[in-house]
């Protein structure tokens, strides 16, 4: 939990002819964060990974096609199980071979149904054209027979009509609005047949979109429609006809049109992950880290898949010479039980930790917990925060995370309610099992320093621990020195707050000795752990170092008091909170006896408590997730890690 | 009160200080004495577009599509440090003004549709228009044909210029009335913009944009008549009823101009007509143009700095500047001598 999953470096070597069956196992497994190999030490002796352009096309043409057919039929796209006994090279003859196949099939249907389809659309746009043509009682047949007039009925953006208008000033014309339909203005345009080129060019330019009608067709406009309609008719027959028959077609091949995007998507991630592969003559070295108790799952299913086939070797970190001089980063896989893990985004949000160093997550998500129930103490407005979480965990998977964050806030906030004994801000239904707010403000300004301490002193603690487990880090003099001061002075501080005392006795000197001792004993103990830093501090500018260190232990000191006092704001919200509920009440009461009533009393509760969830709960949140960051992950967290990605069908697009 | 000073000081300071990250006439001087290429791209290193070409290799193909693509993401990025300086209302014209790079990315993908270039290729061709619009140009170009494009954005305010030219597009499978559509809507849009301003920058912002719609109505007209041919009647339909061609009868002048000269003789304003005497072609109207533009620039620039006209300026002049960059870039690629690419550099008399 406070460490991420151990990881070991993997190296599989597998002959070219087994290539695929091994990626296609890494992928279905889903446990190799993969290296590539020619950012490595192996690139420069010849391990080059290759990328098979051609045979990629050939996958995507075949994908691309597969994708259309499937819109075509209306098919969902789906992810089901392939065998892993893929072979690029192979598999694509076969797959392009049935791809021709459902082409035969599927070509001429839908192209069939579309071009039924768009004849529909057209005739019956030429049947809403003639439908316009009714009003004013223009047959066809006579703009089709001018011979020394142009006339020509067409839509145009109404805001064209005048521009085009004032263009065709000097031109016999007639522009007569029909009708008017959202923007555009249904015109009857006018001229001379001999000016026909300048007017169409003019038309052109205004968009004017000229009415298409069944010109050639001879006949009368009742008599025009009559006969669209019955072609209509005879169409919409066709197209249900079609229909079926994609139906049938879409039962038919549908199965294998999913099967075969499957596993043309599989291959395709294969074939990109070999570009990370290592390759010398017809031997493929695969790198990659993965969890360590997972190795013997990977070793079987390979056993299973290849035999003897495949050699794995297995390597610690340690053991890796480009992991321990810090050239290769090791991955983090994260390893929180499952209420903690929301808080993982928390984490990411602030850096990837990296390998080896303490993992923060459960100290984020604990101490957050604390903090908001402390600032946040409430029974009502805890089980309102609990239930709006439960909502989103169940209705909204996409925020399943937000949703337990949210339970988990609503919890604590009941919890601290309970021992403050508030319910939606009444103190007199329950009883104070700890203490009450408002009634205690020393008291609670206390309780948040003692806090402040405490998590600065882990934070410190948690950089030791950071600088112990680094053989590469030396723990700073000057960092532990001023660690020491502030502890002396902490305790020296709670000591006062908690009885009172001020001077120095007994119990302080045993308090400060061993303070002394354990910091002086982890600094030698780490001293002689690690190795001495290549650069010396030079003889002469001793003195200029000694001041230097102090100067540091003094700043260090002063920012962790800071960093302490900057936990006050615990006490401050939480009396906000307190205060808030006291303004809530008395509006209440105020607008109840302005006239009001029972009824404005609530609804002003009401409203009053869903503006302090709202408002308050995201104030309270941005608080502590800045005393999280800058007082207490600043004291040991590094970050610049990089995230475990494993090996996986959508992994590399 | 306070607070506004602050914010008009600041605004104003910052536009200063990025308007001084412009090329100096010495830099031009410089970048047109380099050798070849790679002086000159050394010598961009020294300025402020050193880390904005980093990384780019003339020598791969598609080199000039990304070198317009990291540039014009420049121009977006000065969008944006331009209007973090601004007020809410300024800032919202500011994005009006960027509807004419919206409208370019919107031509690119046009382009791509009509063509068939696969949507990865296409999309190294887009401007990194970031924030600048909520528009997703990836998504378009997974659109299969400009009528479902034109679907897609039918919700957008730009659904309803792509779906004006569409039934023409459709009848002549030509790119030309879609994009002419766009660039009409981006000057109504331009103007509509306007509202957004104080009644002071309104007239500042409608000045400069004025000149602008005067001098795009005199180069179209040019070109529709000299290169296309197209007859007054359909350049009349063309033409921007802004700045000084309000009137039906300025913009019928210009359209059924027959020549250069008689074109120049019925234009509406008498500086007009001074600035483009004796031209006798239309390069050397559109670069006549390009100098009463950039001095117009310097204009406004000489007026108090607390007014939209600033902001609006130097983003024209990084327009220009980059514009400029490409040109100097494309000739020595080509390897013409400076004397070549000098007289096509739109350059202010003094930089900085």
């Amino acid at each position: 939990m406070f460490q991420s999953v151990p990881l070991v470096l993997v190296n599989i070597q597998v002959a070219e002819e087994h290539i695929s069956r091994a990626t296609a196992v890494l992928t279905r497994l889903r446990i190799i964060h993969l290296i590539n190999l020619v950012e490595t030490p192996l690139g420069k002796l010849g391990y080059m990974g290759e990328l098979e352009r051609d045979m990629l096309s050939r996958y995507q043409k075949v994908g691309e096609e597969v994708d259309r057919w499937s819109q075509a039929l209306e098919l969902p796209p789906q992810v089901v199980e392939v065998p892993p006994d893929l072979d690029p090279a192979r598999d694509i003859y076969l797959l392009e071979e049935r791809v021709e196949q459902i082409r035969e099939h599927a070509d001429p249907l839908l192209q069939n149904l579309t071009d039924v389809k768009e004849q529909l659309a057209k005739l019956k746009a030429q049947q809403q054209n003639l439908e316009w043509l009714r009003p004013p009682g223009i047959e066809p047949a006579t703009l089709a027979g001018l011979h020394y007039t142009y006339l020509v009925p067409g839509w145009l953006p109404s805001e064209n009509l005048p521009r085009l208008a004032e263009a065709l000033d000097h031109l016999h014309h007639a522009l007569l609005p029909v009708t008017e339909k959202d923007t555009r203005t249904m015109v009857l345009a006018a001229g001379l047949a001999a000016d026909k080129e300048t007017l169409d060019r003019a038309f052109k330019g205004a968009f004017f979109e000229p009415l298409e009608l069944p010109t050639a067709a001879p006949g009368s406009l009742e008599e025009l429609l009559s006969a669209i309609k019955t072609q209509i008719r005879g169409l919409n027959e066709t197209e249900a006809q079609l229909e079926a028959r994609r139906a049938e077609l879409r039962n038919r091949i549908g199965p294998d049109l999913i099967q075969i995007r499957n596993r043309a998507d599989l291959t395709r991630t294969l074939l990109r992950a070999r570009v990370l592969f290592g390759k010398v003559d017809r031997s493929y070295l695969i790198s990659g880290w993965i969890p360590a108790h997972l190795v013997d799952k990977l070793k079987e299913a390979l056993a299973q898949e290849l035999g003897d086939q495949a050699e794995v070797e297995v390597l610690s970190p340690e053991a890796v010479p480009g992991a321990r001089e810090g050239i290769l980063r090791i991955p983090i896989l994260f390893n929180n039980p499952y209420l903690l893990r929301p808080f993982e985004r928390l984490t990411t949000a602030y850096g990837t930790p990296r390998y080896g160093e303490v993992e923060p997550t459960a100290f984020l998500a604990v101490s957050f917990l604390l903090m908001f129930g402390l600032m946040f103490g409430d029974v009502g407005q805890g089980a309102v925060l609990f239930s709006l979480g439960y909502l989103i965990f169940r209705r909204f998977f996409r925020y399943t995370d937000y949703g337990i964050i949210l339970m988990e806030c609503g919890v604590a906030s009941i919890v601290f309610g309970v021992l403050y004994g508030s319910v939606f801000g009444v103190d007199n239904l329950l009883p104070a099992i700890w203490f009450s707010p408002l009634k205690n403000i020393n008291y609670f300004l206390k309780v948040a320093i003692i806090f402040g301490t405490v998590a600065i002193s882990l934070g410190l603690i948690l950089s030791f621990i950071n600088a112990l487990r680094s053989r590469r880090v030396q723990l700073p003099a000057a960092g532990l020195l001023a660690a020491l001061c502030y502890w002396i002075l902490a305790g020296l501080g709670l000591r006062y707050l908690l009885t009172g005392a001020w001077g120095w006795d007994f119990w302080v000197s045993v308090g400060v000795g061993l303070a002394v001792l354990a910091v002086g004993a982890l600094f030698i103990f780490q001293r002689l752990r690690t190795a001495p830093p290549s650069g010396q501090a030079p003889v002469a500018g001793r003195g200029l170092h000694v001041l230097e260190g102090a100067i540091e232990v003094l700043d260090g000191t002063m920012r962790y008091v800071a960093n302490t006092i900057s936990f006050i704001r615990i006490a401050a919200f939480a009396l906000a909170h307190a205060g808030l509920f006291i303004a809530v009440f008395s509006l209440a009461e105020t607008l109840g006896r302005m006239g009001g009533g029972g009824l404005v009393y609530w609804v002003t509760i009401f409203l009053g408590n869903v503006v302090m969830i709202l408002l308050e709960g995201l104030v309270v949140s941005i608080q502590i997730v800045r005393l999280e960051y800058y007082e207490f992950l600043s004291k040991f967290f590094h970050g610049g890690g990089e995230p475990f990605k494993p090996l996986e069908r959508s992994a590399i697009p | 009160m306070i607070l506004q000073v602050w914010r008009y000081a600041y605004g104003g300071a910052k536009i200063m200080a990025l308007k001084s990250y412009l090329l100096t006439p010495q830099d031009y001087h410089f970048l047109l004495r380099a050798r070849n290429l790679e002086d000159l791209l050394g010598f961009l290193r020294t300025t402020v577009y050193g880390p904005v070409l980093a990384g780019w290799d003339w020598r791969v193909a598609g080199a000039e599509a990304e070198l317009s693509r990291l540039l014009f993401g420049d121009l977006a990025q000065a969008f944006f440090k331009v209007g973090r300086g601004l007020k809410q209302r300024e800032r919202r014209f500011l994005q009006v003004l960027a509807g004419r790079l919206v409208a370019e990315n919107l031509k690119v993908v046009l382009r791509a549709l009509h063509q068939g270039v696969p949507p990865a290729q296409a999309a190294g061709r887009l401007l990194p228009l970031g924030k600048l619009t909520p528009l997703n140009f990836p998504a378009m170009l997974q659109q299969r044909t400009i009528p479902e494009l034109a679907a897609y954005l039918a919700p957008t305010p730009w659904g309803a210029p792509l779906n004006r030219g569409l039934p023409r597009f459709l009848r002549e499978q030509n790119l030309f009335p879609l994009e002419m559509s766009l660039d009409l809507w981006v000057f109504d849009y331009l103007w509509e913009g306007l509202k957004h301003l104080s009644r002071a920058d309104r007239k500042i912002a409608g000045q400069l944009l004025g000149t602008m719609a005067d001098i795009t109505n005199i180069v179209w007209a040019g070109r529709f008549r000299d290169i296309y041919g197209f007859p007054g009647e359909e350049t009349y339909q063309y033409l921007i009823a802004a700045g000084s061609f309000r009137r039906p009868r300025d913009r019928r002048a210009l359209a059924f101009a027959v020549s250069v000269a008689d074109m120049v003789a019925h234009l509406p304003l008498r500086a007009y007509q001074v600035l483009l005497q004796g031209s006798a072609q239309g390069t050397e109207v559109e670069a006549r143009l390009m100098h009463h533009w950039l001095a117009t620039l310097e204009r406004i620039l000489r007026r108090p700095p607390f007014q939209i006209g600033l902001p609006m300026t130097y983003l024209f002049l990084k327009e220009l500047e980059l514009h400029n960059l490409i040109t100097l870039i494309t000739g020595k690629l080509l390897n013409l001598p400076a004397e070549a690419i000098a007289p096509l550099l739109q350059r202010r008399g003094a930089g900085g």
